[in-house]
């Protein structure tokens, strides 16, 4: 068969474009299967068609690597964390497909040391192996470090005359793995797990800004300092591009963070998750398909529209998800679609806490008394006063954007804030609002964290006592909240049109009485001694567990906001 | 590891032909490399008739296969039937492909310039085709179209080389 004219392409032509350019429909396959079925000349010619698209792209790229190589030796440095200029992914995303193959290559060659057991190969100490089921490796590291690593054996003499090792084996030095500018550590590690200049990584080896690649088999843990974790199940490839930045650039991770101030940032094909006391599953499949799904707490994505080009600002909250299809279509309030994350969990998932709404966004309405979603509103006494309504719900952005009198302060979360009303008749009588969450199950030995924001109107009148409490309760879900572990009053009061936060910490012992029992957070407005209503503006609203580090770093004052709207 | 590495862009290009995505074939290439390796001592070099690109292709078929289950409905691919004879069109032809493979390199140097560095761009940018048409201030489907002009005068280049040897 002759190539068509490149200006009158034949159907079996633009149907091998299509397949090239990953655009062929079921469609066109069909056609394509009729075309070649029995026919060995188009068979022939469909193979040399996407042959020399394979070919261009592996001498392409193989020439930049080289080109990148030279230049590099020109300049004095080592072969290895050679990077592209990839505007898309940073400088640190090295595993681009040339480099996937060839890494792969590693993998496999890596999986045949320990597979083969080569007696010219030094046996590996027990430490080498590490007890994470990690990797056991007995290959000397010769080649230069990536940029900003540095290894104890590495000089700038071995660069120079020792010639670029292939990658086809990953190397591992024979000590423990030391960086300088390590922001997390590889807590668990079971399989093949390599960096971008083919280190193969071991349990507890400290890890960089740098890439990761994890084979099929593979599982890892990174921990990063602040205390949040991505459990990672391989394939996989990730960057860690900072001591509260990833970037996952295919496969499948759970995010957990902990209230790490400006919080933690997660980029995906698509979005780009922005994280703070949460634990969120984010997938990315072989087509390029994106999926996340919310378990604990609330995250902000910011989701790049691939047609419009329009930034959407989505808020995905507890059991919530999102799914951006290979062709940019964007589906959002997808429930219950975290399955495919299970085997990443944490396995203390369930001791943690989770809030729903806890920016209190869902509903988005100008209208107020309407409860949030995930909260329950009560009012006190029950009916004590005729035509008394549950004095609670969420304050909306409409509402706040025609309040002339500019009495709202700018909520910390999102839009919305959520109110409670407390009122003192001139009669005596009391009222007032409060609302509650079950959040999980009461553990034990562990420290809560809890903190949220509190506002006031810019007209609330002068205060006599106290305006509102705040509490962790223990109780079922068949009965509400019941007893209280501990409640705090007024733990901040804002000034008249501001906002402050705060922070609490309530620790459960060991062997305590409620374990197992549902855990809630109480929060709950306070009548006045004198007659008159108030009101008390609640938002950002975080609950998690920490560990002792955490605790000591978490801040000793309330921070004050007093922005208007 | 040399069987390994000699046969891995004849793998990728069989995948590659059955399969749309590059991400599809990255996957699919991935899971038959593992295969390959786990079912390695099962592989006679000295047995009569063995050949290991045959080999290797019929784990790729049947991993493509299985990828293909394993997706449904969203995965298009060629029917079952026409793999199969695509692979053994695959194994017969691969003396002449590994020639045209060599003949690219000459008929990349006879490229004119703009297409020379169009190529490159878009091959050596990792095939984000849409970067580039941003970068160039192009609309991507003037990019593709460029794209299929250039391979298909490179293909009747390597078809004269091939044809003069």
């Amino acid at each position: 068969m002759q190539n068509a004219h490149p200006d009158n392409p034949s159907e079996l032509d633009t149907l091998i474009d299509a397949v090239i350019e990953g655009a062929a429909t079921h469609a066109d396959y069909a056609r394509l299967d009729t075309l070649l079925d029995g026919d060995t000349t188009a068979q022939s010619h469909y193979l040399r068609r996407v042959d020399l698209h394979n070919t261009l792209r592996w001498t392409i790229e193989s020439e930049a690597t080289r080109r990148a190589i030279g230049e590099l030796r020109a300049a004095g440095v080592g072969p290895d964390g050679v990077t592209r200029d990839d505007a898309a992914h940073g400088p640190v995303a090295t595993i681009g497909r040339f480099a996937w193959v060839v890494g792969l290559a590693a993998m496999i060659a890596f999986g045949a040391l320990i597979a083969v057991n080569v007696t010219s190969i030094p046996t590996p100490s027990p430490d080498d192996a590490g007890d994470g089921g990690g990797p056991i490796v007995a290959t000397t590291q010769t080649r230069a470090p990536t940029p900003g690593t540095t290894r104890p054996d590495a000089s700038p003499q071995a660069t120079q005359t020792t010639p670029p090792t292939p990658a086809t084996q990953p190397a591992q030095p024979d000590g423990p793995r030391i960086i300088d500018d390590a922001v997390a550590t590889l807590r668990e590690a079971t399989g093949v797990i390599i960096t971008a200049d083919q280190t193969a990584l071991r349990r507890n080896d400290p890890i960089g800004i740098e890439a990761l690649t994890l084979a099929a088999d593979a599982r890892a843990v990174v921990a990063f300092d602040d205390g949040a974790t991505l459990r990672v199940q391989g394939p996989t490839e990730l960057a860690i591009r900072g001591a509260h930045h990833a970037e996952l650039i295919r496969g499948r991770v759970v995010l957990s963070t902990t209230h790490t101030p400006g919080g933690f940032k997660l980029d995906a094909p698509g979005a780009t998750f922005t994280d703070a006391g949460t634990e969120l599953g984010v997938d990315v499949d072989a087509t390029g398909r994106l999926r996340a799904s919310v378990f604990r707490g609330e995250i902000k994505a910011d989701v790049a529209d691939r047609y419009v080009g329009i930034t959407q600002h989505v808020t995905l909250t507890r059991d919530d998800g999102l799914d951006i299809a290979p062709d940019g279509y964007i589906t959002t309030a997808i429930i219950a679609d975290a399955g495919r994350f299970a085997a990443l969990r944490e396995p203390t998932s369930s001791r943690a806490p989770t809030i729903a709404n806890a920016s209190f966004e869902y509903p988005h309405t100008d209208h107020a008394q309407l409860a949030a979603s995930g909260w329950t509103l009560m009012s006190h006494p029950v009916a004590n006063a005729v035509g008394m309504h549950v004095n609670a719900g969420v304050i909306g952005a409409e509402r706040a954007a025609v309040d002339v009198a500019g009495t709202t302060p700018t909520p910390p979360n999102g839009e919305q804030w959520a109110y409670l009303n407390a009122k003192t008749f001139e009669d005596g009588r009391l009222a007032h609002a409060s609302m509650h969450q079950a959040v999980g199950e009461i553990a034990e030995d562990v420290t809560y964290r809890l903190s949220l924001t509190v506002g006031r109107l810019a007209h609330a009148d002068r205060l006599h006592g106290s305006l509102y409490t705040v509490g962790l309760y223990t109780g079922s879900l068949e009965s509400g909240p019941r007893l209280p572990l501990q409640v705090w009053r007024d733990p901040v009061m804002p000034p008249p049109g501001g906002a402050s936060t705060a922070t609490m910490t309530f620790h459960s012992p060991l062997h305590t009485p409620f374990r197992g029992q549902t855990l809630f957070i109480v929060i709950e407005a306070v009548p006045g001694a004198k007659p008159g209503m108030r009101q008390v503006l609640i938002d950002d609203v975080k609950l998690d567990i920490v560990n002792d580090r955490d605790v000591a770093r978490a801040p000793a004052t309330p921070a004050t906001r007093s922005p208007l709207r | 590891m040399d069987l390994f590495a000699r046969h891995q862009r004849r793998l990728r290009l069989y995948i590659q032909a059955m399969l749309p995505s590059p991400a599809d074939v990255d996957e699919v290439l991935q899971e038959t490399n593992v295969v390959i390796w786990k079912k390695f001592d099962q592989f006679d070099p000295d047995a009569p008739g063995s050949d290991f690109l045959s080999w290797a292709i019929r784990i790729a078929q049947f991993q493509t296969l299985d990828y293909r289950r394993r997706l449904g409905r969203r995965l298009a691919s060629l029917s079952p039937e026409v793999m199969e004879q695509v692979a053994a069109t695959l194994t017969r032809e691969e003396p002449l492909l590994e020639r045209r493979r060599d003949a690219l390199r000459t008929c990349l140097g006879k490229l004119a310039d703009d297409d020379r560095e169009l190529i490159e761009r878009c091959y050596a940018d990792d095939g984000n085709v849409l970067d580039v048409a941003s970068r160039l201030e192009r609309k991507a489907t003037s990019v593709y179209r460029s794209l299929r002009r250039i391979r298909r005068l490179l293909g009747e280049c390597i078809d004269r080389q091939v044809a003069g040897e």
